[in-house]
Parts: C-alpha cells; sequence; structure tokens
C-alpha cells in the first residue's frame, strides 16, 4: 500500500453541455496521505460529485494525473478501473442502495460477488463486519425490517468486506436523524482510526468540521 | 454467494409482477406444447384409427367419400344402402383377403341414442384390435356387447340384456374389451339380426375389404368399381384427404401460437425492460462496488430466463395435466375427428417447447440486460 492514498495533480474534467463546455474540476490539485479524514463541501455544482467520481475510479480526468493506491489511472480502460473500485475503494451513499431482497448479511457479501482473486471467507468476514457495526443480532433481518441508521450500519460494513485501503462516504449521514448521525459517523472516524483514509463529501458542517483537514470547492477548484 | 443468487432472489422483489410475467409465459407454453401435442397427436390417431380397423377399402353406395367413410368408421347411419348380393361379388375378386358386411343403424328412446352394428363374420378378421370376452352371437337372439355399453347396462357374458329402444331382448355371448374408440359404444348383433330388426332386409351399409397385398389397391379398385352401385373408398385416400382438410386447421392453430408467443415475449420483454429503468441506481451501485458490464448483463439474462424457465414448468404441468380436457375441447373444432387421443404429448414436444420459450426468454431479456449494463456507475454517486 502506498503512502499516500490518492493524488491530483492539476486534473481538468470537461462535460460537453450541447454546444456548451462545462469544466467541473477545473486544474485542481491534492494530495491526501494514507490514513488521512478528509471532508470535501461546496454548493451545488462545484465539482464534489465530479471531484468524488475521479477519486472513486468512476471516471478519468479529461486531463492532468490521478493517482490511487500509487498507481496512474488517467487512461485505464473500464475493467481496470472496475478493479481498483473492487479492491481499493469502498462506498458509503445517502441512499444505502441495499438490495431489498436480501438479508444484512446477504448484502454486507454483494461486493465480494465481483471481486476477482483470492477473497477469503466473505461470509466469515461479512458476520464479523456486522458484528463490528452493532447489527451481530441482525444478520438475516432484510432492509425493511432495518431502522435507517442500521440500514447505514449494514452499508457500510458492506463497503468494508472487500478489505479497501479508502472509503469514499457521499452524504452519509443525509438521510438519517441527529442521534443515528452521530452514531454513524463515530462508526466511520472509528475505521479511520484503525488506518482507513476516509473521504466524506457532505454539505453538513459540522461534520466538515470533525474531519482532520477539510477542503471547499467552487467552480471546480478549492476555494 | 454468486450472481445467480443475486439475480434469482430479485425475483422475489415484486412477486406479483413476477408472478403474472410467469404466468404469461405458462400461457405461451401451454399453448405451443398442446399444439404440438396436437400436431403429432392427430396424426397419429388418425393413422391408427384406419390402420387399427384393417380395412384396406370400404365400399358404400354413392355420395361424399370422405363423409361415407367417416360415417362409417364411426357408425354413422347412411341413408343409401348396398344390396347385400354386392359381398359374395367383392370377395370373388382376386385380391381380396376378407371382406365384411356392415349394416349400421340407430334407435332413439328418451332422448338416449342406442348404437348397433350388424355385422357379418368376416368383419371380425377386418378388427384385429378387437379383443372379445366369451363368444360371438350362437343365434339370432344374441349380441355382444362394445364395453361402454356393457358398462352403461351393467351387463356381462350371459346376462340377458333389455334394449327399449328396439323393444327387443338379447343374450349377451360376449363383451369387446375398451377400444377407447367408437366401437365401445356399439350393439353388435348378427347382420341378419340386425337386417330384419331395421326392416332392411338384404341391405348393407358398407363393405369393408383387406386386401391380400396393398400394392394391388389400384386393380382391386378398378374391379369393385365395375360392379353396379359399388363406390369405393380407399382407407389411404380418405387418411390423406382428411389430413388436407385438418392442415387448414393446424396452419390456423400454428398462426395462433406464433400470435401467442410474439404477445408473451413483448410481455416479458416490457417487464423485464421497465424493471430496468427501476434499478438504475441499483446497477450503478453494482458497478461502484466492482460489477463489470458483463456481469450485469449475465444478471438480467438470467432473471429473464428463470422467468421463462418457470413458466414453462407450470406451463408444461398444466398443460400435461389438462391434456383430456384440451383433448375433449379441441374436438369442437376440427373437421374430422379420430377416436383416438388427439392430444399426444411426447418428449419432442418437451423439448421444443423447452427451447422456444427458453430462447423468447433470452431473447426478452438481451436489449434489457444490455440497457441495464449500460448504467455508468456515477448514477449512484449524485451529490449534486
Amino acid at each position: 500500500m502506498s503512502d499516500t492514498a490518492f493524488e491530483l495533480i492539476d486534473v481538468q474534467k470537461v462535460y460537453h453541455r450541447g454546444s456548451e463546455e462545462v469544466r467541473a474540476v477545473d486544474g485542481l490539485s491534492l494530495s491526501v496521505p494514507a490514513g488521512e479524514y478528509l471532508s470535501i463541501t461546496g454548493p451545488s455544482g462545484s465539482g464534489k460529485s465530479t471531484l468524488l467520481n475521479l477519486i472513486g475510479c468512476v471516471d478519468t480526468p479529461t486531463a492532468g494525473l490521478v493517482r490511487v493506491d500509487g498507481l496512474e489511472v488517467a487512461g485505464m480502460k473500464e475493467n481496470e478501473l472496475r478493479r481498483i473500485r473492487s479492491k481499493r475503494i469502498g462506498f458509503v451513499f445517502q441512499q444505502f442502495f441495499l438490495l431489498p431482497t436480501l438479508t444484512a448479511l446477504e448484502n454486507v457479501m454483494v461486493p465480494g460477488v465481483f471481486y476477482e482473486g483470492p477473497n477469503g471467507s466473505l461470509r466469515a468476514r461479512a458476520e464479523g463486519l456486522l458484528q463490528t457495526v452493532g447489527l451481530g443480532k441482525r444478520v438475516a433481518h432484510r432492509p425493511s425490517e432495518l431502522s435507517g441508521g442500521e440500514m447505514q450500519r449494514v452499508a457500510i460494513a458492506r463497503s468494508l468486506v472487500n478489505r479497501p485501503s479508502i472509503l469514499l462516504a457521499d452524504e452519509p449521514t443525509g438521510n438519517l436523524d441527529i442521534r443515528n448521525s452521530g452514531e454513524i459517523v463515530e462508526l466511520l472516524e472509528g475505521f479511520n482510526a484503525e488506518g482507513l483514509t476516509l473521504i466524506v463529501v457532505t454539505h453538513n458542517p459540522e461534520l466538515a468540521a470533525r474531519a482532520g483537514r477539510g477542503i471547499s470547492l467552487a467552480d471546480g477548484r478549492i476555494a | 454467494m454468486r450472481l445467480h443468487t443475486l439475480a434469482l432472489k430479485n425475483l422475489r422483489r415484486h412477486r406479483v409482477r413476477s408472478i403474472l410475467t410467469v404466468a404469461g409465459i405458462a400461457i405461451s407454453a401451454i399453448t405451443l406444447f398442446s399444439i404440438l401435442s396436437f400436431n403429432s397427436g392427430y396424426d397419429r390417431a388418425l393413422k391408427e384409427e384406419i390402420s387399427g380397423s384393417g380395412i384396406h377399402i370400404y365400399v358404400s353406395r354413392e355420395g361424399c367419400p370422405l363423409e361415407a367413410a367417416s360415417l362409417i368408421i364411426h357408425g354413422g347411419e347412411i341413408p343409401e344402402y348396398l344390396d347385400e348380393g354386392l359381398l359374395p361379388q367383392v370377395q370373388s375378386i382376386s385380391g381380396v383377403r376378407a371382406a365384411g358386411g356392415m349394416l349400421i343403424a340407430t334407435a332413439i328412446t328418451g332422448g338416449m341414442a342406442d348404437l348397433f352394428y350388424g355385422i357379418t363374420p368376416e368383419v371380425r378378421s377386418l378388427k384385429p384390435n378387437w379383443r372379445l370376452k366369451g363368444q360371438w352371437f350362437q343365434d339370432g337372439g344374441s349380441a355382444v356387447l362394445g364395453a361402454k355399453v356393457a358398462a352403461k347396462m351393467k351387463k356381462g357374458v350371459g346376462d340377458t340384456v333389455e334394449v327399449p329402444s328396439v323393444g327387443r331382448s338379447f343374450k349377451v355371448t360376449g363383451v369387446l374389451e375398451p377400444t377407447n374408440g367408437e366401437d365401445d359404444g356399439f350393439y353388435y348383433l348378427p347382420l341378419a339380426t340386425a337386417q330384419e330388426l331395421f326392416g332392411k332386409p338384404a341391405k348393407l351399409t358398407a363393405v369393408g375389404i383387406q386386401l391380400d397385398d396393398v400394392t394391388t389397391l389400384a386393380q382391386v379398385r378398378r374391379d369393385i368399381e365395375k360392379l353396379p352401385g359399388a363406390y369405393v373408398v380407399p382407407a389411404e385416400d380418405m387418411s390423406n384427404r382428411v389430413l388436407e382438410i385438418v392442415g387448414g386447421t393446424k396452419s390456423i392453430m400454428f398462426a395462433i401460437m406464433v400470435i401467442v408467443l410474439v404477445v408473451a415475449g413483448l410481455g416479458v420483454f416490457n417487464i423485464v425492460l421497465m424493471a430496468t429503468f427501476e434499478r438504475r441506481e441499483e446497477f450503478g451501485y453494482l458497478r461502484c462496488v466492482g460489477a463489470g458490464r458483463g456481469s450485469i448483463f449475465r444478471m438480467i439474462v438470467i432473471e429473464t430466463l428463470a422467468l421463462s424457465l418457470l413458466g414453462f414448468a407450470a406451463g408444461l404441468g398444466v398443460g400435461w395435466a389438462a391434456s383430456s380436457g384440451i383433448d375433449r375441447w379441441i374436438r369442437h373444432f376440427v373437421a374430422y375427428v379420430p377416436s383416438g387421443r388427439l392430444i399426444r404429448p411426447d418428449l419432442w414436444s418437451v423439448l421444443i417447447t423447452a427451447g422456444v420459450v427458453l430462447a423468447l426468454g433470452l431473447l426478452a431479456g438481451l436489449y434489457p440486460g444490455y440497457r441495464a449494463s449500460s448504467v455508468p456507475p456515477m448514477e449512484a454517486i449524485r451529490s449534486e
């Protein structure tokens, strides 16, 4: 594992909306050491999602360099990006994206279905993660039988099942009440304390303030 | 956990939708399976009926040969009669192994029709599928009962059966074992008894002829047609004419089958496509966590194939179980109906139905699978 979780150097991402050119990310440079807790804030249209896409290897830059865990991802084909996402990056979303017909345990195991290469005992690891997030007794429950906070705990366990080094959390508390938000943040911070690089994208200034470092975006640049 | 587990468990997400989709596929499977079973079953039933009679040529009075032959086979009464004197003339023609005379008559009482078959002894050798319990006629007052008649009248060998429609009693000397055909529904009488009973002295409805060698049929036919009043209907011609006429019905059935399959296929296609639109964010998420386009495509195809497999299994089960009922129902629409089973499920019907239904499911899943696999991973990331 590299000492630098990811690094962006003079990155640009340009979209075309009809004849209009949109610079979603415009000459952005950012280096995040392994194990850092970084928050990303900014108003709508500031480039947060595009930055998350680039860090999460779901998109490649128009120009500039993006290194994830020491790997240069610009110019990679989708299959190579997919392998990086599967093995090195965990995702937590505001909407949870739990599959309704699967139990909590099965949901946690989903990323393992797409993992290429030896992955150890997926079931045992999933059970262990559910224990860690406090849902050891809820493994057989379906999402409809869980509260919002419990669903997000399942989603966090799921994001870690392939043992990633970077966790990208996109508005992880956006759908939760204050009590559950606090518990989820503590959980994420606990994993960060164990060495996981934690990137949180949020509109919530209180959540952003808890990060070790925060950046704010405006017009595709760090403000 | 494997990819197919994800796909199969997803079918429980909208149970009613899945059940309705399976029902649609099952209906198309029932239609296909029944029509295929009918297609082969009808031909076999007809050939069995013709060959089972052991008769190569029928001779009747002039009229529509098809109608006459059909009536003779089914025991219909033809209002035109042959002179009995024709029978020895036919029997003496070279190449005729056996020729039997028959008089077919109906008597109605209380709204129920009793069917009578007056026969000469030669007719017994023309019916190789007849198995008799007891003996043939001892005298003019004896009768042999078809299996259904014996069951209906609750009479067996040695009993006396009273037949109100003709106001006579007969001693039952024999009972035919079930033939599963029209023959089960007759009272069999000596020809002379039937002629006397129905006021047709020295008359015959038809003469059935078995040849020494079927290749001499054309020559024998020419010889018979020289006899005055004789109208010849070769059994083979009758079989072919019937198949030609029924071919039209079969074409219509196949056209209906194609329509049903197209409608069912479009139904599955539509449902699966709508479902993939509803699941765009989910596919985006799966792409985020490492699912390739191929995996998403396979997942959708597995889902549609599973629905098709369930529909096929349900359709096959229902189609097979209901084949007797479908057999009875389909008889109303067919021009000429042989007495044997028309719907005869066989391995080929099963395999062809499975192949077509699964191919349909596969086709219906291809485009939705493509659309689902085209969802980019960023579909899940929408902070802005």
